[in-house]
C-alpha cells in the first residue's frame, strides 16, 4: 500500500516534470487543429456558437418544442444543448484516450516519457473545448434572461465526474486496442447505444415507466439529468440514479490500472 | 576511479509470439494457460560503461541492437534484469524523434526538447543554435512531411544534441544524412566527448566506430560476443562475417531446405553444384589481393544421366553489374562433357594467372545447365555461391573494377 503511494507521487512528479511539453502540446493541438483556415481560432467560437443558435431556431422557434412541465421557449433547446455539451465532452474524451497508444505509437517509441502526460494532454484540450461551448451557452442564457442563478457553480463537479468517467473508460479500450483492434470498432456501436439510452434528445418523462430503473444502469445519466437540472431550475437526480456513475467509474478505474499494471511490457511491445 | 553511468545486469528481453491473435484472449481469461512462444532477442547481457567512455555497438543486422538501446531509454521494458542509468540522457533513435509531420520544424524542435524535461525558455533559447547546427534556413516554419530525410536527420540531431546530455545514444541514424553532415556530426560528438559525455554509437560503418570509440561490443543473436578494444572487435566482426560466407559452401547440399542461408538457387536439380571454392595456392580462401595466381574449383554431382552438360561462372561486382562470365562450352571443354553418367562426379578447375579485379567484393553465380545455353535445361544456377573480397597487393594502386598491366615511362625535356 505504501509502495503504491509513493509510486502514485512518483507518477505525480513525472508529470509536473513535464509540465512544459503538456503545456506546449495543449497549444500545438489547438494551432493543429485550426492549421490551413483564414479564420484561425474564430472557428473555434464560430462552431458551437452556430450549433446553440440553430438548436434554439429550429427547436425553440420553429418546432416549438416543450418539455414537459416547462412552459419557456427556449426550455427544450436549452436542455438539447447542455446534453449535447456534456455528451460530445464525454466522447471527445472518450475517443482521444481510447486512441492514445495507436495514434502517438511514433511518438512512445521513440522518447522515453510518462504516458500520463498524453491523457493530460487530452483532458486538457477537450474541457478548453467545452468550457468555450458552454461559455457561449451561458452567454445566450443571459441574453435571453434565463439563466438559474449560482446554481449553475454546480456544473464544476458533473464536468469533473464526466470526464473522470470518459478518461477511465478510455484508457481500458486505449489498453485493450493495443491487443485487439476490434475494441475500437466495437466502441462505435456501444456509443451509439450509450447515446440513446441518455435523456439528450428526448426528456425523460415520455418513456414508458417500466424503462427508467433499466435506463438509470446508465452512468451517464446521473451527471447529465443533473445539468440539465441546474440549467433549467428543475429537481435534480435522486441519489441512487449517481450508483451506477459511481460503480462505473470504480469499476473502469481499477480496470484500467490492472490491465496497465499487467501489461505494461507487452504493451510497449505491440506498438 | 571514474564512476559508472550505465550499468546492466543480467538483462534479456523475449518478445511474446502467438500463433493467433485470440491466442492472447485466450491467455487473458482465467486458467486460460499459455499460448504463446517467447523469441528471446536479448539474452542475460552483463556490462557497465563508465563516464567519459565512448562505446560502439556493432552486429549483424537483427542481432539485438536497437532493442538494446530502446531498453537502455527506457522506452522497452527488460523481461530479465535490469539497466541502471545516472544522468541525462538523449537518444536518436532512428529518423527523426517522433517529429508531427503537420507541425513546422520550429514546433518539432519545441515539442521534442520538451519531451527530453526541458523547458520552452530554455528550448527558445537554444533554438538558434540549433537551426544554425541543422542548416535548414527558411524551411524551419515549414511543415516537416516536407522535408528531406536528410533534413529530418540534420534538425533532429541538432536538437537531441542542443543540449549536451550526460549521455548520448545514437543509432545508425547519421546514415542518412550526407557526408559533410556526418563530420559535422562527429565534430560535435568528439566535442561532448572530450567534455566527459558518455557516447554509445550503433553503426555499420567501422571507420566511424574506429575513430569515434575507445571501446566496443559485439552482439551477436542476443548475446555479447566480444567487448574489448575497437579495432580487435571490428576484426572479430569481419570474420564473423566471412564465416557467414563460409557456412554456405558447408551446408550446399541443404541449400534449397534451409532458407537462413544466402544465396539463391534454383534449377531442376538432375545436376547439383555441391561445392564452389576459391584456392591459392591450393588453400582454400576469401580474401585475395590484385593480380594473385588462384585456381576457382566447381564440384559438380551428376544425379542422372544427360547428354551434355556445360558449368559457367559469373562474377559480379556490389552493385550487381557482370564483370566476367565464362563456360566449359565457351572453352572449348563441350566434347568432354557429354554423356555423363548418373552418381558421377565432375570436378571443374579453371586456373586464373592474374587475378585482374580492382578492389572491392566480388560475388560469384555458379550454374549447370545442358548444351551451350542455359535455356536448355537449367540444372543448378546458385547466384552469390561465394563472395570475394579483393584488397591491393605490392602492385601499383589503381582505381576501377579492372586492372589493366601497364609499364609506365616520363620523358622530360626542357625547351628552349
Amino acid at each position: 500500500m505504501q509502495k503504491k503511494e509513493i509510486s502514485g507521487v512518483k507518477s505525480l512528479q513525472e508529470l509536473w516534470l513535464f509540465r512544459s511539453y503538456i503545456l506546449g502540446s495543449v497549444n500545438r493541438d489547438f494551432s493543429l487543429r485550426y492549421k490551413g483556415s483564414v479564420l484561425g481560432v474564430v472557428l473555434v467560437f464560430i462552431v458551437p456558437a452556430f450549433q446553440i443558435l440553430l438548436y434554439v431556431l429550429v427547436f425553440g422557434n420553429l418546432l416549438k418544442g416543450r418539455l414537459p412541465g416547462n412552459v419557456t421557449i427556449y426550455g427544450y433547446s436549452i436542455y438539447l444543448c447542455c446534453g449535447f455539451l456534456f455528451w460530445n465532452l464525454f466522447t471527445e474524451v472518450l475517443q482521444r484516450s481510447q486512441n492514445l497508444y495507436l495514434e502517438n505509437a511514433n511518438l512512445l517509441k521513440k522518447a522515453s516519457f510518462p504516458s500520463g502526460a498524453l491523457s493530460v494532454v487530452n483532458v486538457t484540450s477537450s474541457s478548453i473545448n467545452f468550457m468555450l461551448a458552454m461559455s457561449i451557452l451561458i452567454t445566450f442564457l443571459l441574453v435571453s434572461d434565463s439563466l438559474p442563478g449560482w446554481e449553475i457553480i454546480g456544473l464544476i463537479p458533473i464536468w469533473l465526474v464526466v470526464t473522470s468517467l470518459a478518461l477511465s473508460l478510455g484508457l481500458c479500450i486505449a489498453i485493450l486496442q493495443v491487443f485487439f483492434r476490434d475494441f475500437g470498432a466495437l466502441t462505435a456501436i456501444a456509443l451509439q447505444v450509450l447515446f440513446w439510452g441518455t435523456p439528450i434528445v428526448y426528456p425523460i418523462q415520455i418513456l414508458p415507466t417500466w424503462l427508467i430503473p433499466w435506463l438509470q444502469l446508465n452512468p451517464l445519466l446521473a451527471p447529465v439529468s443533473a445539468a440539465q437540472a441546474l440549467m433549467l431550475g428543475s429537481a435534480l437526480p435522486a441519489a441512487e440514479v449517481w450508483i451506477s456513475t459511481v460503480v462505473a467509474f470504480t469499476l473502469t478505474t481499477l480496470f484500467a490500472s490492472r490491465l496497465y499494471r499487467q501489461h505494461k511490457s507487452d504493451l510497449m511491445d505491440n506498438l | 576511479m571514474t564512476e559508472s553511468v550505465i550499468t546492466v545486469k543480467q538483462l534479456g528481453k523475449a518478445f511474446k509470439r502467438y500463433a493467433r491473435i485470440r491466442h492472447r484472449l485466450l491467455e487473458w481469461l482465467p486458467g486460460g494457460g499459455q499460448h504463446h512462444e517467447l523469441r528471446w532477442v536479448l539474452n542475460d547481457l552483463n556490462f557497465s560503461i563508465c563516464q567519459g567512455e565512448s562505446v560502439g555497438l556493432v552486429g549483424r543486422n537483427g542481432a539485438g541492437k536497437s532493442t538494446l538501446l530502446k531498453l537502455l531509454t527506457g522506452i522497452l521494458i527488460p523481461t530479465t534484469g535490469e539497466v541502471h542509468i545516472n544522468g541525462r540522457v538523449a537518444a536518436l533513435l532512428e529518423l527523426g524523434m517522433g517529429f508531427h509531420p503537420e507541425l513546422s520544424g520550429y514546433d518539432n524542435v519545441l515539442m521534442a526538447g520538451q519531451l527530453q524535461g526541458l523547458s520552452r525558455d530554455d528550448v527558445l533559447a537554444c533554438m538558434d543554435s540549433i537551426v544554425a547546427f541543422a542548416e535548414i534556413g527558411d524551411a524551419l516554419q515549414q511543415p516537416v512531411r516536407t522535408y528531406s530525410s536528410g533534413m529530418m536527420v540534420r534538425l533532429a540531431f541538432a536538437t537531441a544534441t542542443a543540449v549536451r546530455p550526460d549521455v548520448l545514444i545514437v543509432d545508425e541514424a547519421l546514415a542518412v544524412g550526407d557526408a559533410y553532415f556526418q563530420h559535422k556530426c562527429f565534430r560535435r560528438i568528439r566535442e561532448f566527448r572530450e567534455q566527459g559525455a558518455t557516447l554509445l554509437f550503433v553503426s555499420h560503418d567501422p571507420m566511424a566506430v574506429k575513430s569515434l570509440c575507445n571501446r566496443a561490443l559485439l552482439i551477436e543473436s542476443g548475446r555479447i560476443a566480444i567487448d574489448g578494444d575497437p579495432v580487435q572487435v571490428l576484426d572479430y566482426y569481419n570474420a564473423l562475417i566471412a564465416l557467414d560466407e563460409a557456412k554456405v559452401s558447408d551446408h550446399a547440399l541443404h541449400i534449397q531446405t534451409n532458407q537462413n542461408i544466402r544465396g539463391v538457387r534454383s534449377g531442376t536439380g538432375e545436376a547439383q553444384i555441391c561445392s564452389v571454392r576459391i584456392l591459392r595456392q591450393g588453400r582454400e580462401t576469401q580474401q585475395v589481393t590484385v593480380g594473385e595466381a588462384l585456381d576457382l574449383v566447381v564440384d559438380l554431382a551428376i544425379l542422372q544421366d544427360l547428354p551434355d552438360v556445360t558449368l559457367g561462372v559469373l562474377l559480379r561486382d556490389r552493385l550487381g553489374n557482370e564483370i566476367f562470365g565464362i563456360n566449359t562450352h565457351q572453352l572449348g571443354l563441350s566434347d568432354s562433357l557429354r554423356n555423363v553418367m548418373a552418381h558421377s562426379q565432375i570436378v571443374l578447375k579453371l586456373t586464373i594467372d592474374h587475378f585482374n579485379l580492382g578492389v572491392g567484393s566480388y560475388s560469384l553465380t555458379v550454374a549447370a545447365h545442358g548444351a551451350d545455353s542455359h535455356l536448355a535445361g537449367n540444372y543448378d544456377w546458385w547466384d552469390q555461391a561465394l563472395v570475394v573480397e579483393v584488397g591491393f597487393g605490392s602492385g601499383p594502386r589503381f582505381g576501377g573494377v579492372v586492372h589493366l598491366p601497364v609499364s609506365a615511362s616520363v620523358v622530360r625535356e626542357v625547351s628552349g
